[in-house]
């Protein structure tokens, strides 16, 4: 396929490589969350830079893969697909981004009783993300093995939705106010939004592959 | 002399392959896997090719049907173009094919010269034409379908889709080329050779695919693309074996039934049965009564008008 499919390639690598630099953003993103577990202030600001830094590279290479699939490679109907589902990937780094920003801009007290969850649910995000980083890997590479890597990531979804039910509430039984509570609870669903964005990435997939198959 | 009775015939070939041409191509087209003038080229050269190497045997069929003079061969394929005209203006789905053979029928009543044996073999092929198509497309797209799926990669299935466009695309062409070439230079079979007649033919229809076809591959090709692109590939490929297997039986078909037939097929292996709705079938049905109903009335008219006038 090297030979008869170079433009295709060029943009699979340039598709593959925006979803390396989105897992690197959503990494970094754990770590922000255990430098707050650890109360690491430095760690913190260097982190949220980082994070901001790694949303921005993920942008241009996104920006990159969209020339490269305008420079006529594959059929437009999979061309759409491609460019739909690297937007909702890239919303994942976004969505990063965002999380950080709450906690430093929006000056956060995380109460010590909800960080333990915090730190399991961005684990499951994360987890629940590789595997529709794998799903999407396979989409290009090897199509048996799609559904097992939506699957995996759907499950990782559904326990992440159980821990975050769990939080809200947790937020809202505690005495604190109401302005605090809603400011984590926003904090809380951001995380979730992650593992939900995932779930919107293999749905995506899972509709591609679908249109592929005679 | 005969130059000047051939004028009908090139501008029939031309309007022929102006509108036909576009079944082949475009998908392909519009999904920018060629590009159109490209697309032409191939499928001007590969019309001419099907005409001069398979184009014989409809040429036999239809100057088997009744025999002519230069003057009501001329008639022949006037009235056809005529017809066919009025019918799309009307819009009433026409075919060249049934066109022509109406013309020649209305022509041969009135000189009590029809061969009803080759009229039957005619119609059986022009009804077995869609439901032929149903049946390949049916099991290409099963057939070719197994195997496809179990390409792993996306990048190998976007590219076997776009070699298979461009393959086919071409054997379409070559197959109209052999099927169609006795609609235009049919009734001339008995005053040309064999390879003048085949040569006028695939010249004049490939001038029409080269010249002005591109609204109609447009139109045409976006309401096949409506269909997923493997399906419209397959499509393509089953209206372009009914037309080869129709050009080695030697009848003339229509392209534009069969490929309402292949798209139907594509469908139904798909377990899609909303393609089939009853306004296709009265569509067809209608085609295949009114085409050759008028063009005859309309060629017996006129030739018993002129012989009231001249001997013919």
């Amino acid at each position: 396929m090297k030979y008869f499919g170079k433009k295709e390639q060029k943009v699979i690598d340039k598709f593959l490589e925006h979803l390396d630099a989105v897992e690197v953003t959503v990494r970094n993103l754990v770590k922000f969350i255990d430098a707050i577990k650890s109360k690491n202030e430095e760690e913190i600001g260097r982190l949220y830079d980082l994070v901001h830094e790694n949303e921005s590279a993920a942008d241009e290479i996104r920006r990159a893969f969209e020339i490269a699939m305008y420079e006529g490679a594959f059929l437009p109907n999979f061309r759409g697909d491609l460019l739909g589902l690297s937007e909702q990937f890239d919303k994942i780094a976004n969505k990063c981004e965002r999380i950080t920003e709450y906690y430093v801009l929006e000056n956060l007290t995380i109460p010590e009783i909800l960080i333990d969850d915090l730190v399991l649910q961005i684990e499951l995000s994360l987890k629940s993300f590789k595997s529709a980083k794998k799903a999407a890997y396979s989409l290009v590479n090897d199509t048996t093995k799609v559904e097992k890597h939506i699957s995996n990531s759907c499950e990782r979804e559904s326990i992440e939705d159980e821990i975050e039910r769990k939080l809200i509430k947790k937020v809202y039984d505690m005495d604190i106010q109401l302005a605090e509570k809603q400011q984590l609870g926003k904090f809380v669903r951001a995380i979730g939004d992650l593992a939900d964005k995932s779930e919107n990435c293999v749905d995506r997939i899972q509709l591609a592959l679908i249109k592929r198959m005679a | 002399m005969i130059i000047v009775y051939l004028v009908p015939v090139i501008f029939f070939g031309w309007s022929l392959g102006a509108n036909d041409g576009a079944n082949v191509f475009g998908p392909t087209v519009i999904n920018g896997i060629i590009k159109y003038r490209n697309a032409v080229l191939i499928s001007a050269g590969f019309v001419l090719l099907g005409a001069m190497l398979d184009g014989r045997k409809g040429l036999e069929t239809l100057s088997a049907v009744s025999s002519q003079t230069l003057v009501s061969a001329t008639i022949s394929v006037i009235c056809a173009a005529v017809s066919m005209t009025i019918m799309t203006y009307i819009g009433i789905p026409a075919s060249s094919s049934q066109a022509m053979m109406g013309s020649i029928i209305g022509i041969g009543l009135l000189k009590s010269s029809v061969d009803w044996s080759v009229i039957i073999k005619v119609i059986i092929c022009w009804i077995a034409t869609p439901i032929g198509a149903i049946f390949f497309a049916f099991v290409l797209y099963k057939t070719i379908g197994y195997f496809f799926n179990k390409i792993p990669s996306i990048v190998g299935k976007n590219m076997l889709l776009k070699i298979m466009g461009i393959v086919i695309g071409a054997y379409g062409s070559y197959a109209l080329g052999a099927n169609n070439v006795a609609n235009v230079t049919g009734p001339f079979a008995e005053f040309l050779d064999f390879e003048m007649a085949a040569l006028i033919g695939g010249l004049s229809i490939g001038f029409g695919i080269i010249s002005y076809s591109k609204k109609v591959m447009y139109t045409v090709g976006k309401s096949i693309v409506q269909l997923d692109y493997f399906s419209s590939v397959i499509s393509v490929f089953a209206l372009s074996f009914t037309l080869w297997i129709f050009a080695l039986i030697g009848v003339p078909v229509s392209s534009s039934q069969a490929i309402v037939g292949a798209v139907i097929g594509a469908g139904l292996a798909r377990g899609s049965t909303h393609t089939i709705n009853k306004k296709t079938v009265k569509k067809i049905s209608l085609g295949w009564l009114s085409t050759p109903l008028i063009s005859g009335i309309f060629s017996a008219l006129i030739f018993f008008v002129l012989s009231l006038f001249f001997k013919l």
